[in-house]
């Protein structure tokens, strides 16, 4: 299933900006390795799941997966062949908002070839630009 | 007493965003020297230079000899060292100035010394959720690392700060209940994510077809079909 929050304060959101980069969650901190977005854009519940469950399937039952990004954000859109007009439509699906720098996804517990092997396959899931990095100072 | 390195350093007249830009620009990096008889001191250090000075350390603790022009040298270690997370360029590095005669506290990175049983013959996961240690010691009692030995921990258990061996001149300034490693069994991934996870994806995508097809009909199909759930 694809993530999206259990109770939300507001139904629906506006737009919003995505510019700059991100200013928290830049860095490796809870596992070795890391998946970093280098461009920005919307990352949806789905390619999130999609993502999980390809690094997941390649490190098979080995280490530790982190999901460092939540699909917040709710993402409407209007029914096929309805006239402009008459409000907003229903929350499509929720998405989580990408600034490059952000770390998306973290492992511990792999060696290094394994865990970029893994992000490699999980990065084609994804509309960004990634890179992989480490801790500094782990063992590489 | 180990292993000094040394680095060159010069005066940063100016402060501020502009300045630290054009320091950079000349491929220096903006430091701080700062320590608790001395008063800060603004400066800046060669980027090769200071990359390689990292490089030699290898992510140890270790104490650097600051050489500045008509100054003595100030023996510190590095505090803070700011990156850009998405260039990598090293934009800000602290130095703490340090007496030699005088006990500091510091961070020391926690290295893992052979192979946790859990993780040889459990197939576990050693987690380490407290990289760093803070340690107070004299400048010369400072280790490189702290060598935990993982060797005897199952999955399940944990090692805290205050089951460390003691080295000789170091006093952990941690709580002593501070987790340091843990084995941890490998998160299995849910059986519904292969076999159920398509048959999870089929309603999803069903559901999202639905109002899709017609808004009007789908919108009332839905509607009693929500009612009884209510009730």
């Amino acid at each position: 299933m694809a993530l999206a929050p259990s109770r939300t304060k507001y139904r629906k959101v506006q737009k919003g900006s995505r510019k700059g980069n991100a200013k928290g969650g830049n860095t490796v901190a809870f596992g070795d390795y890391a998946l970093q977005s280098l461009t920005r854009g919307n990352m949806t519940g789905r390619q999130i799941e999609a993502a999980r469950v390809t690094i997941s399937r390649h490190l098979k039952r080995k280490g530790k997966l982190w999901i460092r990004v939540f699909p917040h954000k709710p993402i409407t859109k209007k029914p096929a062949e309805v006239r402009q007009g008459q409000g907003k439509g229903p929350v499509e699906y929720y998405v989580a908002v990408i600034k490059p720098g952000a770390v998306l996804f973290e492992l511990a517990g792999v060696p290094a070839t394994i865990a970029k092997e893994a992000f490699r396959l999980a990065d084609a899931k994804l509309p960004f630009h990634c890179r992989f990095i480490t801790r500094e100072g782990a063992n590489v | 007493m180990k292993q000094q390195y040394k680095i060159a350093a010069a005066t940063r007249e100016q402060t501020g965003r502009s300045a630290s830009r054009r320091v950079r620009k000349e491929n220096r990096v903006p430091a701080v020297l700062y320590g608790k008889h001395t008063q800060p001191e603004t400066i800046s250090v060669d980027g090769p230079e200071f990359i390689r000075l990292l490089k030699a350390i290898g992510g140890s603790s270790s104490l650097v000899e600051i050489e500045r022009k008509d100054k003595p040298v100030a023996l510190s270690f590095i505090q803070e060292v700011q990156r850009d997370p998405i260039t990598d360029r090293f934009l800000h590095v602290d130095f703490q100035e340090v007496k030699a005669d005088e006990k500091m506290e510091i961070n020391v990175r926690v290295v893992a010394a052979g192979e946790a049983y859990g993780v040889k013959t459990q197939n576990g996961v050693l987690e380490m959720p407290n990289p760093y240690l803070r340690i107070r010691c004299l400048p010369k009692d400072l280790p490189s690392f702290i060598e935990v030995d993982v060797t005897n921990i199952k999955i399940g258990e944990t090692l805290h700060v205050g089951a460390l061996k003691t080295i000789s001149g170091v006093e952990f300034r941690d709580d002593k209940n501070l987790p340091v490693f843990s084995c941890v069994a490998p998160v299995e991934e849910v059986a519904s994510a292969t076999s159920g996870g398509a048959a999870a994806a089929a309603p999803a995508a069903g559901a999202a077809a639905a109002p899709a097809a017609g808004a009007k009909p789908a919108a009332g199909a839905a509607a009693p079909a929500a009612a009884p759930a209510k009730k």
